[in-house]
């Protein structure tokens, strides 16, 4: 069978059996099954590459620092990090109109630079956050409206699960992803800001502004939150000044957020809570990424992604007109997958077609860092948007008697922003490389 | 009765895949130090780090299973009756259930595989098979998890449609 | 037509698939007659780890490896010989025959699961150091060098440094943070890898002495695909494998070598040194206690003195002038 053909075919039964509610990665993994049996004709082959499939992916170094960045995300949340981050930006900047909002999506900026995902990012600063935010008369749309969209600050600021899949899949430096990841997640803040302005002016009467703290109160929060920034700084420069690779600094990382819980009061409960939730958060990980190694290899036996790459060079499709295409897609996508699988499944199929493409003059290591950008942002909004949207799901949850039309309703204007953004980071690609000197 | 024992076994597995997590980050914690300050790096570390994580990993994987944590799309739930819902639950853990015995079997072939062969880590030569064998555990309680949740979402009616999403 | 399915570990633009795989698919297609195909897989396309190539061609998933013997530690203990440390000579078509011939020999029992098409030699390691000047070993005292295989770290603990382990794309950036001071390569790892932007010396051996150390490489078929093939592509494919396929191997990385070398060599800010003979003595017998416990070692049954014994020999019967 032709690769375009057997790949939509292959595609077709995944979609399916995902709306069938399988597990995605299971899914995935028949889905590569079939490829395989298509190729084949026959189990053989099939079977013995499942004979390596566990133990070559459960075993690779750069996945490895999964777990260890969601053991670090663990700490954070049982040692009480993501409230001592909001309380201390609470003190300096609650008192603005609709500053306690802010300081809510500044707290999650703060656990970003911890945390690699969205999900733990919502899920706790939902927690601490929301009754707050609810106590100072702030509507339900605007409460949960940031909540759900600063959530995604989690993976938009490094340490990022999906750039870390991103990199393994094509063979890009992680650590140069994370480093380009830094100022369109700060943009991301600054738009965010901004959308909170705007919607707590014109919601005057709704939102109450939280007290004024006094000088000394505020530097003396940031006693509190020193920690926080000593973490990210050591993290940081064991990465950038070479004492350490990217396992090393994620060790390093857990490790000083494991003590810092310690002293917070985190005693055997808390270990166990953190040690079973990165167990629950790394084995979801891992099961979609082994259903997606081997659909990516099925793909690839049927050299779907070559053929798919010759198909749009020869179509004669304005290369921009094909990155729109491809972010349109994952627009579509993104209203009823998940960041990761979209990552996993996209990436090895899309990824071959833009290298080929001469977008804004960049160079091949270039594009590959930009563009990992880019879908990182693209995939971003996917859990944002509304009907499948993981963070709204969360937000409603910890928001009481809220529906999720209303959560739904107060993401739009930070849906708008994104959009501004994404498009200021793929027509800039400065801003993503910037630090690549 | 069923359940409470799956899961405190999969959450003594999983504890057990916690503290091979909590040894590697102290292997790579004691290794950059030793390389730093001493010039003596552990020789070995990143391949006994990977063998670690691997046999880690598998040991994280049924309680995810048996909380019903794994990813799922669910947007066709939303519209379906309840009674289709529950007939798609079923057949999904069924099916994971399915796919983790054949991963099982493929990896027990491959682990026998390599000790048949002698196959060893690269720097250390440590026998990459026992460490295989030790994920064989984590992939047959993976499978008993899944064929329990399907089982349960057969007969019993008032599991819930829709997974939730916390604690991640 | 009969597919044949080919994988290796490195990107399709690397040379082994633009200089070696590419034009030998071509000839072996036209010279059968246009029975045989190939599809080439680069990049590990179809899953799996490098350490798993030679299962996957036994087991069938692929038709055709290539793949390096010491990433698949234990699998191949009698070819470990050719790794041992100032065994083979320097350049890679010397080498290949000599891996080629051994490999056949005393080393057939490793390949019993195979239909071997080819066995070469990357042409031997060179020293690449960011700040230290390497004349012989004792400028090695201390230093950090990232090693290739088991048997480079051995070496190189022998010679008074100590052996990091690390993939080729790691090189640079650990290099360049100062990580480590250095690392055992052949030249041809020295462009993908951009050595030569966090290095500034290279000692390589002279022409009359063995290299450091060699990384082995084979180019494997599955046995029941290659019993399958019709008559005529059978012939074909025993035409263009062999020693001669292997020695293509060889002279492919020795184009990579000269060149990488010259470019090297013209660049003011890069310095290449050639052993002395006393130099090269002292490293050599630092280093034999390396050989001395590999042919100690019984296991799995292998005479391993026996072996060492059979290359010395053939070294010595392929390369007279070698010290
Ligand atoms: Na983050
Ligand atoms: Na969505």
């Amino acid at each position: 069978m032709e690769g375009l053909t057997m790949g939509a075919v292959a595609l077709g039964v995944m979609l399916l059996l995902l709306g069938c509610r399988l597990h995605v990665g299971v899914g995935m993994l028949l889905a590569g099954a079939l490829c395989y049996l298509l190729v084949y004709g026959d189990v053989h082959a099939l079977l013995y590459t499942l004979n390596n499939l566990v133990y070559a992916r459960f075993s690779s170094y750069d996945l490895a620092v999964i777990p260890i960045f969601v053991l670090m995300g663990q700490f954070a949340i049982h040692g009480g990090l993501s409230a001592t981050l909001f309380q201390a930006s609470a003190k300096w900047i609650g008192h603005w109109r609709g500053g306690l909002a802010m300081s809510a999506a500044g707290a999650c900026a703060g656990f970003g630079a911890i945390c690699g995902s969205s999900l733990a990012t919502a899920t706790t600063m939902s927690q601490v956050a929301l009754p707050e935010l609810e106590r100072h008369r702030y509507t339900k749309r605007l409460a949960t409206g940031t909540i759900a969209a600063a959530g995604t600050l989690g993976i938009l600021i490094p340490p990022s699960v999906p750039l870390i899949v991103y990199a393994v899949l094509t063979h890009t430096s992680i650590a140069t992803l994370f480093m380009a990841a830094v100022l369109p997640g700060l943009v991301a803040v600054v738009g965010y800001f901004a959308v909170i302005r705007l919607m707590a002016v014109r919601s005057m009467t709704d939102v109450e502004a939280s007290p004024r703290y006094s000088w000394a109160e505020r530097l003396a929060s940031l006693r509190d939150i020193a920690p926080v920034l000593v973490i990210f700084i050591v993290v940081i420069f064991g990465l950038y000044g070479g004492w350490a690779n990217l396992t090393e600094a994620a060790s390093l990382g857990a490790a000083a957020c494991g003590v810092y819980a310690l002293w917070r009061g985190m005693r055997w409960a808390g270990l166990y809570k953190s040690l079973v939730g990165t167990a629950e958060a790394s084995a979801m990980i891992y099961l979609v990424v082994i259903g997606a190694d081997l659909l990516n290899s099925g793909l690839a036996l049927g050299q779907l992604p070559a053929a798919l790459a010759e198909w749009v060079l020869g179509s004669g499709l304005a290369p921009l007109a094909v990155l729109l295409v491809i972010l349109a897609i994952y627009l579509v996508l993104g209203c009823m997958m998940d960041s990761l699988s979209m990552i996993l499944l996209t990436i090895p199929i899309f990824f071959p077609i833009i290298m080929q493409l001469d977008l804004f003059g960049l160079t091949g290591p270039e594009k590959a860092i930009w563009f990992g950008i880019v879908a990182l942002m693209v995939v971003e909004i996917g859990l944002i948007t509304p009907p499948m949207g993981m963070n709204l799901f969360i937000v409603q949850k910890y928001s009481h008697n809220t529906s999720l039309g209303t959560v739904s309703r107060g993401i739009v204007p930070f849906l708008g922003a994104d959009m501004v953004r994404i498009a200021v980071v793929v027509f800039v690609p400065a801003l993503s490389l910037v630090w690549l000197g | 009765m069923i359940k409470p024992l799956l899961t405190r076994l999969a959450a003594g597995l999983a504890l057990v895949g916690g503290l091979l997590l909590l040894g590697a980050i102290a292997l790579s914690l004691t290794s950059m130090v030793g390389r730093r300050l001493w010039a003596a790096p552990i020789t070995g570390d990143m391949e006994l780090l990977q063998m670690t994580m691997a046999v880690a990993v598998a040991c994280f994987l049924p309680l995810c299973e048996i909380n019903d944590r794994h990813i799922r799309v669910d947007i066709v739930a939303t519209v379906l009756p309840a009674g289709v819902n529950r007939a798609l639950l079923v057949i999904s853990h069924l099916m994971l259930a399915c796919v983790s015995a054949l991963l099982l079997w493929r990896t027990a072939l491959m682990t026998q595989d390599s000790f048949l062969f002698n196959a060893q880590s690269v720097q250390l030569g440590l026998p990459e098979g026992a460490f295989q064998v030790a994920m064989l555990p984590g992939l047959t309680l993976m499978s008993v998890c899944a064929l329990y949740q399907s089982v349960h979402h057969l007969i019993r009616e008032d599991a819930p449609a829709l997974i939730e999403e916390e604690g991640l | 037509v009969t597919t044949l399915r080919i994988t290796h570990f490195l990107p399709a633009v690397a040379s082994v698939q633009r200089q070696v795989l590419d034009p030998w698919c071509d000839e072996l297609e036209a010279r059968s007659g246009h029975e045989i195909r190939c599809q080439i897989y680069p990049s590990m396309q179809l899953g799996g780890i490098p350490s798993q190539l030679p299962d996957m061609v036994r087991n069938g998933v692929v038709d055709i490896a290539w793949t390096a013997l010491g990433y698949s530690a234990g699998r191949f203990p009698r070819s470990e010989a050719l790794e041992l440390p100032f065994m083979l000579p320097a350049g890679g078509d010397e080498g290949s025959r000599i891996a080629w011939a051994f490999t056949q020999g005393p080393a057939r029992k490793d390949f019993a699961d195979y239909h071997v098409l080819a066995v070469h030699s990357d042409g031997g390691a060179v020293f690449h150091s960011r700040d230290t000047l390497i004349y012989d070993a004792a400028d090695m005292a201390g230093l950090k060098l990232r090693a290739p295989t088991r048997m480079a770290s051995r070496m190189i603990d022998a010679l008074g440094a100590s052996a990091v382990s690390m993939p080729p794309a790691q090189i640079a950036d650990t290099l360049a943070k100062g990580v480590i001071n250095g690392a055992s390569a052949g030249w041809e790892v020295v462009p993908p890898t951009k050595l030569d932007e966090v290095t500034r010396y290279h000692t390589e051996p002279a022409a009359h002495q063995a290299t450091p150390t060699v990384t082995v490489l084979a180019f494997l078929m599955n046995k029941q695909s290659y019993e399958r093939l019709p008559d005529k592509a059978r012939a074909a494919l025993d035409a263009l494998s062999g020693e001669g396929l292997s020695r293509r191997f060889g002279k492919a990385w020795d184009d990579a070598i000269v060149r990488v070398r010259a470019k090297v060599k013209n660049d003011p800010d890069q310095t290449v040194i050639t052993l002395d003979d006393a130099a090269y003595n002292g490293m050599r017998d630092a280093s034999r206690s390396v050989t001395e416990d590999w042919m100690a070692s019984r296991e799995g049954g292998v005479d391993r003195a026996a072996l060492v014994r059979a290359l010395e020999a053939l070294v010595e019967q392929k390369e007279p002038a070698l010290e």
